[in-house]
């Protein structure tokens, strides 16, 4: 029998180098030993460490590997989204100024030209009609056509066809 | 400015025909002046304004023209401008008589004034001059000779003979074959600012034209200037144009067009450039009157800059 009494007051497993007191347990057994009087509060801490530690069973290379291709790829969709603003802008603001004022001008010119090709199919129908006398003075207001033709047209039903006198 | 414009009106009277030569095919041989060089591509491009301007144009007779021009601007001063043009009675074709006179002056009597007249058959004499606040700022005398198949030029610009100093260019083009030409220019220039006193630069030029293509090149000690001009067709013409400055290190390429609609009166010329600026101009005639409406505006999308001028002409 022991005549000095080892008391045991459980105060050097607390320390912080109690490992060396204790050799015997693997640090996660301390851990897992400790887990059972953690309670909810802990949890999400827990299980966000829990994942992490998950990831440690993939080798180092898997790992920064795939952290690079996330980053990477987030990168990639934020630069593409930038650029593509930039293209976008730069095409279509180049676009007004080179390209809009003709384009504008030739449709304003395919619609007068398809303007005036119905007034002179409507015109057709009207043909060789003789000059009436107290129309003669609307003569002076017409513009000849290069026809020797010449059109007037008041009203939109009522067209002249008069031939053009010299 | 209008050099060549005969107010409109009665033809010129006819000129009494000048020598025993019928009609000069050698004109047709000649390969034009050598800063027109590049003209074909040149004219594609557009030129730019700022701001407001209204021009009227009037015509007192066959050989006189007025124009009054009124400016508005941020960047330039506004004001107005007279200008007058006289056009002489010798006829030398449908659009050339000479002696020409144009004169541009201010309220505040800032000049610039232009002469040219054609002695013979072949030489043509040029003088220019710009005052301005009283001083002159630019003077120029040139003579052209106009030979067969070949074209030599002589200027002197800004000659000032108490303080020494002055800038002297010869030109010369020569036509090799129907589509080639060649010709250098010679460029002397002393006065007391230049290191050394005297400074000459020697530049060569060429250029060749296809059947509906122009390519031509200036390289010399300014620089490289290549110019390429293309009729794609009636109503699409367009140019490429690299030019490089040595003194300033910078080098621009740029590409125009140039759009002509007939039936809807309007030219229409765009420009793209290497360093992101576009620019374009629009002519439109109103037609039962005399007006011309000329827009125009460049933006640089690298400075972010946006400038537009809107023009007005009355006759």
């Amino acid at each position: 029998m022991a005549t000095i009494e080892e008391i045991d007051s459980g105060m050097e497993s607390l320390r912080g180098d109690s490992k060396s007191v204790s050799p015997e347990l693997p640090p996660g057994a301390k851990w897992a030993h400790e887990a059972d009087d953690l309670d909810d509060e802990d949890l999400d801490e827990t299980l966000t460490e829990r994942l992490v530690g998950l990831s440690e069973m993939f080798p180092e290379s898997v790992r920064t590997g795939s952290v690079k291709l996330a980053s990477w790829s987030a990168q990639a969709v934020k630069s593409l989204y930038g650029f593509s603003r930039n293209a976008v802008w730069v095409v279509f603001s180049s676009s007004i100024i080179l390209f809009a004022p003709v384009v504008f001008e030739i449709e304003r010119a395919k619609v007068i030209e398809s303007q005036r090709q119905h007034q002179r199919q409507v015109c057709m129908i009207w043909f060789y009609l003789d000059p009436v006398p107290q129309w003669e003075d609307l003569l002076h207001q017409e513009r000849a056509c290069r026809w020797g033709w010449v059109f007037h047209h008041r009203f939109d039903e009522i067209v002249l066809y008069v031939p053009k006198l010299s | 400015m209008g050099n060549t414009v005969v107010a409109s009106g009665a033809p010129p009277p006819p000129s009494s025909p000048s020598s025993s030569t019928p009609d000069p095919p050698k004109r047709n041989d000649n390969p034009g002046t050598f800063e027109e060089i590049h003209k074909s591509t040149k004219d594609v491009f557009p030129n730019f304004f700022e701001g407001g301007r209204l021009m009227m144009q009037r015509g007192l007779s066959n050989h006189f023209q007025v124009t009054h021009i009124i400016n508005l601007s941020s960047t330039d001063p506004s004001g107005y401008r007279f200008g007058a043009t006289y056009v002489g009675s010798k006829q030398l074709g449908p659009a050339e008589s000479y002696p020409i006179l144009l004169g541009d002056c201010d309220p505040s009597g800032n000049v610039s004034a232009n002469l040219i007249h054609q002695f013979g058959e072949r030489i043509r004499a040029k003088a220019a001059a710009q005052i301005q606040r009283s001083k002159y700022q630019a003077t120029k005398l040139a003579a052209d000779y106009m030979g067969d198949d070949f074209t030599a030029s002589i200027t002197l610009g800004n000659i000032d003979v108490l303080k020494g100093s002055g800038v002297v260019v010869g030109h010369y083009l020569q036509k090799i074959t129907k589509s080639t030409s060649l010709g250098s220019e010679i460029a002397y220039q002393c006065g007391p600012m230049i290191p050394g006193g005297q400074l000459a630069v020697v530049s060569l030029a060429a250029r060749y034209s296809g059947e509906k293509w122009t390519a031509s090149g200036t390289l010399g000690g300014a620089g490289v200037h290549a110019c390429y001009y293309q009729k794609c067709s009636d109503q699409l013409q367009m140019g490429v144009e690299f030019e490089t400055n040595t003194r300033a290190q910078k080098c621009v390429a740029s590409i125009g067009y140039q759009v002509d609609i007939p039936r809807a009166d309007l030219v229409f010329r765009g420009v793209v450039d290497s360093d992101w600026n576009i620019g374009s101009t629009l002519e439109k005639k109103l037609s039962p009157l005399p007006f011309t409406l000329a827009l125009c505006g460049q933006f640089s999308h690298t400075e972010n800059v946006f400038r537009m001028g809107c023009a007005f002409v009355i006759g």
